[in-house]
């Protein structure tokens, strides 16, 4: 074969091998239509950083602040917490009774990651993951954490590890892409004088399954 | 099927790219010593290639530093631009996507590879890997000071239909770790089956092989269907005599590394034309020869030998 025909067919190999990657399983393409929606300015408020998401939520630090009451904080981010509403939120993933030190919550976060049965599952454009922080018990060392998607947002049924009715939540942080430590101060902004129904982690993810935007919520008695 | 239809994380792909380049390493060097003792075994280890793998290790060192440099400062930087900003699409990174990148990395590596024999700068560099007499594991670690250049333009255009830059570089990595362990004498012919699709030591062999009719065959990297469609294969008949022309009788590393260029530039100097200067940077290395023989006959009135007009 002369050197024409040779580039002309290696085109033509390219294209095939490119055209049948277009067929992947929807599940994976998901993750794309994800990014392009979750990067968009009117659903995110991006806060411009170049820090490059972790595979895992740098939330599962936040037990790192070991949510101690500071009612000082109360005082000045009072007046900048809004309300938001969140559907219902009928989580399948995973769950567990736990301590609030980081190597527990980080643990918790590799055994969803490798729930496969759920990624395959996922059939919507928008993948949020959530973490839900409730039952705390008396000096929040510890609680029940569950980590998972919302049902909606996977195909087929399964079992639902956690179920929290639409409500009116208080917003600690608004969705975009947090340091550790922004999202531990964020937890120093709960009202621990109140009774604690549960925490809501929400977090944006993209084509490969990083975090491109976190949110977070409280949800009062 | 698990793995296929699986998604990955960046930092999975980039977590294995490092992985399997250091392991990878450590296990090429096993094998080296296998091969050495097997030398030593059969009387045909000698002075000279102990000296020419050692100067292969450094040649490795050198470009090592040189390719890390330039991921520094362009290359890595490149691809990222290229696949945010001019990608017709971004794909996911699943095991499918990941499959198909190796496959379409191979086949970028032979054009590349089919380039650096065909083209005179390109030549000076690869040269260097071809220089040596010897064909053991190290030979290939035995790299030219722009080796790690060309992959950019050939790679690239996986960057723009949508392959994630960490794929494509694990898959130009795979690519070179399987042809490292296709140099050896150690393994003469696989069955006839792998013969016919994949690249093997005997395939290899013959690229790296100076005799007449095996000259510029056998570019592939891991399949070697490329050069059975484009017509540029051989099989391996008779015995292989390694390295290139004019011998460079040398493992002295600085001789090695650079031989390539310091050919390059001494011819361009002693041209007579811009023209033909020009056209020593493009045509290729069996170009130029043919030109020295029509010089040195037409000042000494004798004959020459012509290449083959494919080689030219």
């Amino acid at each position: 074969m002369n050197l024409p025909s040779s580039i002309v067919v290696s085109g033509f190999v390219i294209a095939s091998v490119w055209f049948a990657l277009l067929f992947q399983p929807e599940a994976v393409w998901a993750q794309v239509e994800a990014t392009q929606y979750t990067l968009d300015p009117q659903e995110v408020n991006q806060e411009a950083t170049s820090t490059k998401p972790s595979t895992l939520p740098e939330t599962t630090s936040i037990a790192a602040a070991q949510v101690t009451p500071n009612a000082g904080a109360q005082e000045t981010t009072l007046t900048l917490q809004a309300e938001v509403s969140l559907p219902k939120l009928s989580l399948q993933g995973v769950s567990l009774e736990t301590s609030l030190q980081p190597e527990a919550i980080a643990n918790l976060w590799l055994e969803f990651a490798d729930r496969y049965d759920l990624h395959r599952r996922l059939n919507k454009s928008r993948i949020n993951s959530y973490a839900i922080y409730r039952n705390f018990n008396s000096d929040f060392s510890r609680a029940l954490v569950s980590i998972g998607y919302n049902s909606t947002d996977l195909d087929g049924s399964g079992e639902i590890a956690i179920q929290l009715a639409e409500n009116q939540y208080t917003e600690l942080l608004s969705p975009a892409q947090h340091s550790a430590e922004k999202m531990a101060t964020a937890w120093q902004d709960i009202d621990y004088t109140r009774e604690l129904e549960a925490i809501v982690e929400q977090h944006a993810l993209n084509s490969s399954g990083q975090v491109v935007a976190s949110s977070l919520y409280v949800l009062y008695r | 099927m698990e793995f296929f239809n699986r998604v990955f994380t960046e930092d999975q792909v980039y977590g294995f790219d490092l992985w399997i380049n250091d392991w990878f390493f450590v296990f090429a060097m096993a094998v080296f010593v296998v091969e050495l003792l097997r030398y030593a075994l059969l009387s045909k280890i000698t002075w000279t290639m102990l000296g020419d793998s050692i100067t292969n290790f450094i040649t490795l060192a050198a470009t090592s530093g040189i390719n890390a440099l330039m991921a520094a400062f362009f290359y890595v930087t490149v691809f990222y631009i290229v696949y945010e900003q001019f990608s017709i699409i971004q794909l996911p990174i699943s095991g499918w996507t990941i499959a198909a990148c190796i496959i379409l990395a191979d086949l970028a590596y032979y054009w590349e590879h089919r380039f650096l024999h065909r083209n005179g700068f390109a030549w000076a560099t690869h040269t260097v890997h071809h220089s040596s007499p010897e064909f053991n594991i190290s030979v290939a670690y035995r790299h030219g000071p722009l080796d790690g250049f060309f992959p950019l333009f050939f790679h690239l255009p996986l960057a723009v239909i949508g392959f994630n830059p960490l794929v494509i570089f694990l898959s130009e990595v795979l690519v070179q770790l399987y042809q490292t362990l296709l140099h050896t004498e150690a393994v003469k012919k696989l069955p006839r089956p792998i013969e016919a699709v994949m690249n093997t030591p005997s395939h290899h062999r013959v690229h790296h092989a100076t005799n007449r009719q095996y000259l510029d065959k056998n570019y592939a990297g891991i399949f070697i269907i490329w050069d059975r469609m484009f017509g540029t294969f051989a099989e391996e008949k008779e015995a292989v005599r390694y390295g290139v022309f004019p011998r460079i009788n040398s493992v002295n590393p600085l001789k090695v590394y650079f031989h390539g260029f310091t050919k390059l530039f001494r011819q361009i100097a002693q041209s007579d034309s811009w023209g033909h200067r020009l056209q020593l940077l493009y045509r290729s290395p069996g170009w130029a020869w043919q030109k020295e023989q029509e010089k040195k006959n037409a000042s000494e009135n004798g004959d020459y030998v012509t290449l083959p007009k494919e080689l030219l």
